[in-house]
């Protein structure tokens, strides 16, 4: 069950934050559904963050494990030459 | 003039819709999916998916059939057919699990060449053995930045809830997709879940919240249809890539099935075994098959046989548990000639949707070139008291050939069936199932198993 601080505080909130993004109609021929929108565009919203952080992070650790395997790639080629 | 039948699961989406010229699937595209289908052809996409085997081929048809109207059509298109239609209330959860992650897979190469999904149905997905294939050619829009990801929604109703139910309550209810084609309602998904919506941040935020969401904004009128500059393209691929760990962390319960342990359990000898299966090759020889139905066929001992030769077969079980097992050894295999698929005899599976003609009967995808029926005759007619004159009409329906396996009374197998009903069926007997098969099949040869009493019949159809 949803308390009602809840009610009072958390969907007001969702419309707002929904409302307040700019739309126009584009529709599909599946219906997308209001509340399934308002998640999304939260869910988008939290998930873009956690997502930039990860690609940055495999980046970054892909960047250090290429520079420790480099010697071993050059020995390779060495004796492919 | 070919004759056009329209098919009966495709009339939702105004932009084509498929229909059978002379036989073959063929898809229509009207002049208003015209745009989606000329960026998926010009942005690569095709190519791409086409490439690594996630999407279906096809080849566009020179001109428009006659006895099309040829004004309101763009283009006909006639993709590579598919060797069996399956659908998803028939499979196991690691083929809906596959099935799931095939369309983010193709979500994911959508967006990257400026495209997106307009719709993410299981419907949209079909097997070829152990492979996933998606087979909407017109599934695909382009991506307009700011766009909400419109099918959401829809994947969490048809995939995200069957598998959290499959995978945190009981394997057995992914057959809820039969009675609820357009997905599971996220509020009955929650109250089946109880505490097990709340345990694990993707149920709770995308089947608890979620379902509150849709009943506290199910009133919401007007303008929320849709709306652009809302969502950043990052967004998108940050909740597909979400869901895509989801479902890759999704694991099929532990679940003990009757019919799982079988094989360590049979009542023959292995050198029965090994007649059994030689007795049935030696009539398959006869009849060189290309679809074959495994009815009853457990874990696929003997549906391998023929897809390790290239044979298509499809292996059907009443026991998820065993489709599981099936699925799973398939895959390892790598083996595209195996599909095993749920089906209960006694119940199969009806033709369901608008006007009962959406998603066909197993019984109107037939009939297979030969049916195996081994070992499940003494289930059908001392467990569950069908008698075998009706057996017959069904596997005649089924088969064009039959090699069914007859299982006497004094078996062992058989009499644990008896065990608690006590003996009601004095007209089972290998005489009475030789009278009644040979009403609606011709006994071409029986062969009999050592040391067990059984015997294989080979039967034609009359």
């Amino acid at each position: 069950m949803i308390s009602p601080v809840m009610n009072k505080i958390f969907y007001p909130v969702m419309l707002i934050l929904f409302l307040a993004v700019s739309y126009d109609r584009a529709y599909g021929y599946i219906d997308p559904g209001s509340g399934s929108l308002i998640l999304q565009a939260l869910l988008a919203g939290v998930l873009a963050v956690v997502f930039t952080v990860k690609t940055w992070w495999h980046k970054l650790s892909s960047l250090f494990s290429k520079k420790s395997s480099c010697s071993t790639d050059a020995s390779k080629n060495n004796l492919k030459d | 003039m070919q004759k056009i039948n329209p098919n009966p699961s495709s009339f939702r989406d105004p932009e084509g819709y498929v229909v059978s010229i002379a036989g073959s699937p063929a898809r229509v595209i009207t002049a208003a999916g015209k745009r989606s289908y000329d960026a998926l052809m010009g942005s690569g996409l095709y190519d791409a998916l086409a490439g690594r085997g996630l999407l279906v081929e096809h080849r566009e048809m020179e001109s428009i059939p006659d006895g099309m109207s040829q004004n309101q059509i763009y283009k006909v298109i006639v993709p590579k057919k598919l060797p069996f239609v399956s659908y998803p209330y028939e499979w196991c959860f690691s083929q809906l699990r596959d099935a799931a992650i095939t369309t983010l897979e193709v979500q994911e190469m959508a967006l990257k060449h400026g495209m997106t999904l307009k719709d993410a149905s299981p419907f949209n997905v079909m097997f070829v053995g152990y492979k996933p294939l998606f087979i909407d050619t017109l599934s695909f829009e382009p991506y307009e930045e700011g766009a909400p990801w419109k099918p959401y929604r829809q994947f969490c109703e048809t995939f995200l809830a069957p598998l959290f139910l499959m995978s945190k309550l009981d394997l057995r209810l992914g057959s809820a997709l039969k009675h609820f084609l357009d997905g599971i309602p996220l509020d009955l998904c929650r109250k089946l879940l109880g505490k097990k919506a709340i345990m694990g941040l993707a149920p709770l935020t995308h089947i608890w919240v979620h379902s509150f969401m849709q009943k506290r904004y199910a009133d919401t009128s007007s303008e929320t249809g849709g709306y652009k500059k809302g969502i950043s393209r990052k967004g998108i691929e940050a909740l597909i890539d979400n869901l895509h760990g989801c479902i890759n962390r999704l694991k099929p319960p532990r679940q003990k099935t009757p019919w799982r342990e079988y094989y360590a359990h049979t009542s023959y000898s292995e050198s029965s075994f090994l007649a059994k299966k030689e007795g049935v090759l030696k009539l398959a020889e006869r009849i060189k098959p290309k679809m074959v139905w495994d009815i009853g066929g457990n874990t696929g001992e003997f549906s391998t046989l023929f897809s390790e030769r290239k044979i298509y077969t499809v292996c059907f079980d009443g026991d998820i548990g065993c489709v599981e097992e099936c699925y799973i050894g398939a895959k390892k295999r790598r083996d595209k000639s195996l599909l095993p698929l749920f089906l209960d005899i006694t119940n199969p599976t009806p033709a369901v949707g608008w006007q009962n003609e959406e998603r066909e009967s197993i019984l109107s995808r037939g009939p297979a070139d030969l049916v195996l029926f081994l070992a499940v005759i003494h289930h059908i007619a001392l467990g569950h008291n069908v008698p075998l004159s009706m057996i017959a009409k069904m596997l005649s329906q089924a088969a064009k050939n039959l090699a069914i396996e007859f299982v006497p009374k004094e078996d062992p197998q058989a009499q644990r069936l008896l065990i608690n009903k006590g003996d009601i069926f004095p007209d089972y007997t290998e005489e009475n199932f030789r009278r009644e098969f040979s009403k609606a099949f011709r006994i071409e040869d029986r062969i009999p198993i050592e040391g067990s009493g059984r015997s294989l019949y080979l039967m034609s159809g009359a």
